[in-house]
């Protein structure tokens, strides 16, 4: 099926290159995780012995609001981060290629939200979105006129989940910017000059050529960005700690206090395992999907 | 210089640095006590116990503490939970007498600091409550208190006399005071919030005056509803304050943003410990001028509590791993219990647990608090310690919907038996 | 049309200025406010752009708190060993799987896919455990091992979407002229993907710069705590935050990686226009 791998190499070379990188995954990533389905089938404070309950874990998830409220939360999150981090990121590449001079200089602000630590970052804003005393994000509003729309945002339980949706794309959106930057700036220049004589404009240009070209790193981004954002927790956890009461609690947060704050190691662990089979569920899904695009197109 | 050559350079430089580096750990020396805190280095109970570290240390030269401090409360609870899960706990580490303290107690991992106490003899060299607090319900004793707080209301005195109002002394009266401060432009109260604790303070005031701890420990065990009158009408209350008496923002506010708006004069009421009193106090370490302050108001003349009584405690207690309990640390806590309480007092200010001589230079706002303390018949229980973590949980997030008036008190109420129900039937 | 030309051509220019802007924004506010007094700090957040105040004591104060330039310096050596670590295992193994087309190398390829998915809390405990038994807990490998697992998946993920877009022509060349497994591995593909490993190094940099769970999790001695972790200095013990000390450490944690970056970028721009990563 596949048409790229070398001749005449012995298939034991395979597993020499592969090895090292496989035993530091296993032991680092994979044994954790086999551990962690172990502890989720029971109950355990971390003191005393493990006690099997049989998936009693599994079956309180069905009835827990805070994990209900934490789920529909964590998927606005990933699918809202998401969309804006892949569109956003888009629309510096793009724009960023389209201008002649200065585009090195530009590169190095671009980055900066995204070199700050999250919980800088967070704590940032936090200060700009405060209403009293009046942070600079109010206190912007009241003077262009806008006084009637100033609040306290972060105690607004309608508004929590948006803000830290927001706060943590635009912390990240420069890294997609970085990755279609560099696949839009590698494409062959003669085939945009071909395209120009055929007299297609900029966003013909765009849309009909430059984008279906790096379709690949497209799809490679969304699975990195949307595996990043349904594991978000750094932003979320100190902007609001999840509050005011279930308003931006994510899996992730929720998952973390089951653990650390109510020592539950057994819920906790279940939650974790349900975390990585959604993530799995929803990256298969979406490969799946460019897999089938792939292919039409 | 070409990629090439970078990039075999880089790569080679990174495998002989992996493997120049060698990793040594330290072995352990037998007496040196490995101290994992949630005390900031420079607070005074660490800088007074290292002072008597020091002191001890010139008559046993091999005793030493090494300090690690982990701030941030939910960093330092995620830090320990790992090393006692994995049977690494330090020898010394900070706990509540909380129920997962609770646990490690009964997995025999800590040393009966009570027992010790009594034989060493320096038990009545605490103040009783500060002891008490570290209590576990049994009366046993697990934990080494550092400190002795009361917590007070403090005011702005000239904001209070804009807008013409005394300091409450019930709790009717408290919420009066508050809506006039609110007529004349201030915020009332700043309130952390975030933080939790200082919600719960409020929440509890008026179930504590009406029935005194009885509530909260039949509250732990599901022998009284949040849903019954005292119960009801801390939610009532609660609910009040954050329509009426909180800043905007409440629930999102941390312990500094609301520490600093009253500092700053842009709110008229803040309550906190004595172990925030150094920001109070101006040069000559008594309170500043333009700042007054209240106990915990009363109901009626009816109540279980007498106004003399309020919430009191020693804060975050300290353990002994049960192994490090030697008869060179008891040596060392024999002279603590001498040492630590007049440096802690006379060098950095702090209100120690130990028992401190009244002097007559002493500041006038420390006499009057020493009074207070001396003047305590029963002091208030702490929610957030005496509820399992779930709970506790359950309650600071039903607390900021109740103080945003998202919903009701019986809601809260209803969710808050749920949570007690839930951990009762788990046990 | 003239017009309409015209809004085209500056399109893009108003747009780069608009994110230069936005980009810039919260470290222009935290500049500015790390040079307000404490007591105008204390009054309520900052609502300058420009400093109204030329005030260094929160500098001062944050030094003196805080040994920043140690925690930086250990920023750095554990960045470093990471991404060298992870580059390092990863290259090799992205380039088998893509070119020495050996039995199940797909199924390794998801294998490793598996990571992206796995929140690091759940292994804070056992890799906890592992440290302590293999005795490296409290250095900096107690950081880094666990950081090269857990960036791995992205690494060879990234690095196999480029070693598929290499062709096999060029790889077989080199084995015709009798260069074996590892010559050609080492002397044709290692240099041709700079590009991809440059593009790599920024991707996990980001991560690795601003990691904090396991650096607050495995370090126990404040010798090496690294600058996420050093945030926390300012803290009290009730949670009272020194604001100032913060946004001045925040400065100085920002401004290294933005000399970083300046210094880097024209080798990076050149690369990348060579190409990085490709489907």
């Amino acid at each position: 099926m596949r048409k790229n791998q070398l001749l005449g190499t012995p298939s034991w070379a395979g597993w020499l290159f592969v090895a090292p990188a496989l035993l530091m995954f296993t032991a680092v990533v994979m044994v954790p995780i086999v551990w962690s389905s172990y502890l989720s089938l029971g109950v355990w404070n971390g003191l005393g012995k493990w006690r099997f309950n049989a998936g009693a874990n599994y079956l309180s998830m069905l009835s827990d609001t805070v994990f209900r409220h934490a789920l529909l939360n964590s998927l606005f999150f990933s699918l809202v981060g998401s969309l804006i981090q892949l569109i956003v990121g888009m629309a510096m590449a793009v724009s960023l290629i389209s201008i002649a001079r200065f585009r090195n200089i530009v590169r190095v602000p671009y980055f900066l939200p995204a070199v700050i630590s999250s919980v800088a970052i967070s704590q940032i804003f936090v200060q700009l979105l405060s209403a009293d005393p009046e942070g600079f994000i109010n206190g912007s509003l009241r003077s262009i006129g806008l006084g009637e729309h100033t609040q306290p945002f972060l105690s607004n339980t309608s508004l929590t989940l948006t803000i830290v949706t927001l706060v943590d794309a635009y912390k990240f959106c420069a890294i997609y910017m970085a990755i279609f930057y560099s696949a839009l700036v590698s494409l062959d220049q003669d085939v945009l000059a071909a395209a120009e004589i055929d007299g297609a404009n900029r966003l013909q240009q765009l849309f009909l050529i430059r984008l279906p070209l790096i379709w690949a790193t497209i799809a490679a981004s969304v699975v990195l960005v949307v595996s990043g954002t349904l594991r978000g927790f750094d932003i979320p956890f100190v902007m609001t700690g999840g509050g005011p009461g279930t308003s931006s609690e994510l899996v992730s947060t929720y998952m973390y206090k089951t653990l650390f704050s109510q020592s539950n190691f057994g819920y906790g662990s279940a939650i974790a395992i349900f975390l990585v089979v959604e993530c799995l569920l929803i990256v298969a899904i979406i490969r799946k999907a460019f897999s089938a695009t792939e292919k039409t197109g | 210089m070409n990629y090439r050559r970078i990039s075999h350079a880089a790569m080679s430089g990174v495998a002989l640095a992996s493997l120049a580096l060698v990793m040594s750990s330290v072995a352990a020396n037998a007496e040196t006590y490995h101290y994992v805190t949630a005390r900031n280095p420079d607070s005074p109970v660490i800088k007074a116990l290292m002072d008597v570290v020091a002191e001890f240390k010139e008559t046993h030269p091999d005793f030493d503490i090494t300090l690690e401090n982990i701030a941030g409360r939910p960093a330092y609870l995620q830090k320990i939970k790992i090393l006692a899960t994995s049977g690494e706990l330090p020898e010394i580490f900070d706990a509540d007498a909380e129920p997962y303290y609770e646990d490690i107690v009964e997995a025999g991992l800590t040393a009966n600091i009570g027992e010790i106490f009594d034989e060493i003899g320096i038990t009545d060299k605490f103040i009783p409550f500060a002891l008490d607090y570290e209590r576990f319900d049994d009366g046993s004793l697990w934990l080494i208190p550092w400190e002795a707080n009361v917590e007070y209301f403090y005011y702005h005195k000239d904001m209070f006399e804009k807008a013409g109002v005394q300091p409450p002394a019930t709790l009717d009266e408290f919420l009066e005071v508050c809506t006039t401060l609110g007529e004349t432009g201030v915020t009332p109260i700043s309130v952390a919030g975030k933080e939790g604790w200082p919600m719960y303070r409020y929440l509890s005031m008026p179930s504590w005056r009406m029935m005194g701890n009885e509530f909260l420990d039949k509250l732990k065990v599901g022998e009284i509803s949040m849903n019954s009158e005292a119960g009801l009408a801390d939610a009532r209350f609660f609910q009040d304050l954050g329509a009426n008496c909180f800043q905007e923002g409440f629930a999102s506010a941390d312990y500094t943003t609301a520490l600093n708006m009253f500092l700053s004069s842009q709110s008229a009421i803040y309550y906190v410990g004595t172990w925030e009193l150094h920001s109070l106090l101006d040069e000559n370490k008594e309170l500043k001028d333009d700042i007054g302050y209240f106990k915990m108001p009363i109901i009626d003349e009816n109540d279980a509590t007498s106004p003399d009584d309020f919430y009191a405690h020693s804060g975050l207690g300290t353990a002994i791993r049960a192994d490090a309990a030697t008869d060179e640390m008891k040596e060392f806590l024999a002279f603590l219990a001498d040492r630590f309480g007049t440096i802690s007092h006379h060098e950095y200010g702090g209100l120690p647990s130990l028992k401190i001589e009244v002097t007559d230079e002493m500041p006038q706002i420390y006499k009057d608090v020493l009074a207070d303390m001396e003047a305590i018949g029963e002091y208030a229980r702490v929610w957030d310690v005496k509820l399992d973590a779930a709970t506790v949980d359950t309650l600071f997030r039903q607390s900021q919907l109740l103080g945003l008036g998202e919903i009701t008190p019986e809601q809260f109420a209803e969710e808050i038996d749920r949570s007690v129900q839930q951990y009762l039937s788990s046990r | 049309m003239l017009s309409r030309h015209k809004l085209t051509a500056w399109l893009p220019t108003v747009l780069v200025a608009i994110f230069l802007v936005i980009q810039i924004f919260p470290i222009v506010w935290v500049i500015s406010a790390s040079l307000q007094t404490p007591e105008a700090l204390a009054r309520g957040p900052s609502n300058r752009l420009i400093p109204d105040t030329l005030y260094f004591g929160n500098y001062v104060r944050a030094f003196e708190t805080s040994p920043l330039l140690q925690y930086l310096l250990n920023s750095t050596i554990i960045a470093v060993l990471t991404i060298g670590l992870t580059i390092l295992l990863a290259a090799p193994a992205a380039y088998a799987i893509e070119k020495l087309r050996f039995n199940g190398s797909q199924i390794v390829l998801n294998y490793f896919l598996l990571g992206l998915m796995i929140p690091v809390f759940v292994a804070l405990l056992p890799i906890f455990q592992s440290l302590g038994f293999l005795g490296i807990r409290n250095s900096y490998w107690a950081v880094v091992l666990p950081q090269v697992g857990f960036q791995l998946p992205v690494a060879i993920y990234l690095y196999a979407s480029f070693f598929r877009s290499i062709p096999n022509e060029l790889l077989e060349a080199a084995s015709i002229d009798g260069a074996g497994v590892f010559r050609t591995f080492w002397s044709v593909a290692v240099p041709l993907s700079i590009n991809a490993t440059i593009t790599i190094v920024v991707y996990n940099f980001i991560f690795i710069w601003n990691e904090f769970v396991f650096a607050n999790t495995f370090l126990t001695s404040d010798a090496l705590k690294t600058l996420p972790v050093g945030l926390n200095d300012f803290v009290s013990d009730m949670g009272r935050r020194d604001y100032g000390a913060t946004y001045a450490a925040i400065v100085v944690s920002v401004l290294p990686t933005v000399a970083l970056y300046l210094f880097l970028n024209r080798r990076i721009i050149d690369s990348m226009t060579a190409g990085a990563v490709r489907g």
